[in-house]
């Protein structure tokens, strides 16, 4: 079992999104055409109930495979780019952000909040092309179903 | 539900059907469509089992607002959850799937009603999905 948002946690991630035919499916050529889904995403878990710190975990994503995933550290600086745009160098670029407090991070790995619910109640909040989102919820919804799949330690 | 939670699930439903909006506004095709609707709607979105939260869409040459509560002067009146019509946007929930279904409320997913002539507008519903789904 691993803690949540942590290195070995956003590992185990990669994996079950690799694993999980129901994304691959959603984001592949067929599924988001005509390539597939390219657009990496990070999703900041904010400091509340146990967690006392924030966190940031970035995840590569690309035409239905995830390319990997991984805690980003304080030294490694990331920024909101548009699709086909460069971060600057030293800076990881993302086309998404989706953000929540850890308590309500928690409500989602317990499936007690749907992750969409979530954001339209403002209990979450996405950065990012909100049409290209629109045009992949069935990945977007796979993407946060993957995370209730790991067995996971909380904080 | 909270006046700020209220305001929150606006600005959120509006910033998901503007982006729409502005998508088609991009495409020679899709323009034609959004500049050709002329309709006004009530929607209620269903927060509780007996509560609905109003708003309106109003959309008149290719210009489209979206507010709170009610027209009294309205061609279509819709009643549905907040995440389904979002699901339906992105297209995942057909028209069908909508009418059919039933929502976490035990409602059908989508439920069109009278205009306030009392009659149905049958014509707008079939335009708005051209409008609002993705």
């Amino acid at each position: 079992m691993a803690k949540f948002a942590t290195d070995e946690w956003a590992e185990q991630y990669a994996k079950a999104l690799n694993e999980n035919e129901n994304y691959r499916a959603a984001a592949d050529p067929k599924g988001f055409p005509p390539d597939g889904w390219e657009g990496d995403y990070v999703f900041i878990i904010e400091p509340a109930g146990n967690l006392d710190h924030q966190i940031n975990m970035w995840i590569g994503l690309h035409h239905g495979n995830c390319t990997g995933a991984k805690i980003l550290k304080e030294t490694e600086p990331f920024q909101l780019i548009k699709a086909g745009e460069k971060a600057p160098e030293g800076v990881i670029g993302v086309e998404f952000i989706y953000s929540a407090t850890y308590d309500t991070w928690e409500l989602i790995l317990k499936k007690e909040l749907d992750a969409i619910k979530a954001l339209l109640m403002g209990k979450a909040k996405l950065k990012g092309d909100m049409a290209k989102v629109l045009k992949s919820t069935k990945a977007a919804k796979e993407m946060v179903v993957t995370t209730t799949i790991i067995k996971t330690e909380l904080w | 539900m909270e006046e700020s939670e209220k305001e929150i699930l606006f600005s959120n439903l509006k910033e998901v059907l503007f982006s729409v909006i502005e998508n088609k506004r991009q495409n020679p095709k899709t323009l034609k469509k959004l500049n050709k609707f002329k309709g006004r709607i009530n929607i209620g979105f269903q927060i509780e089992k007996d509560d609905y939260f109003w708003c309106a869409l109003i959309g008149e040459n290719g210009n489209f607002t979206f507010s709170r509560g009610k027209l009294d002067d309205y061609d279509l009146l819709i009643k549905v959850v907040p995440e389904d019509l979002l699901f339906m946007v992105s297209g995942e929930n057909s028209t069908l799937h909508m009418v059919i279904k039933k929502n976490e409320f035990g409602y059908r997913k989508f439920r069109p009603g009278k205009g306030s002539d009392n009659k149905r507008h049958f014509g707008i519903i079939l335009k708005l999905r051209k409008i609002i789904v993705i």
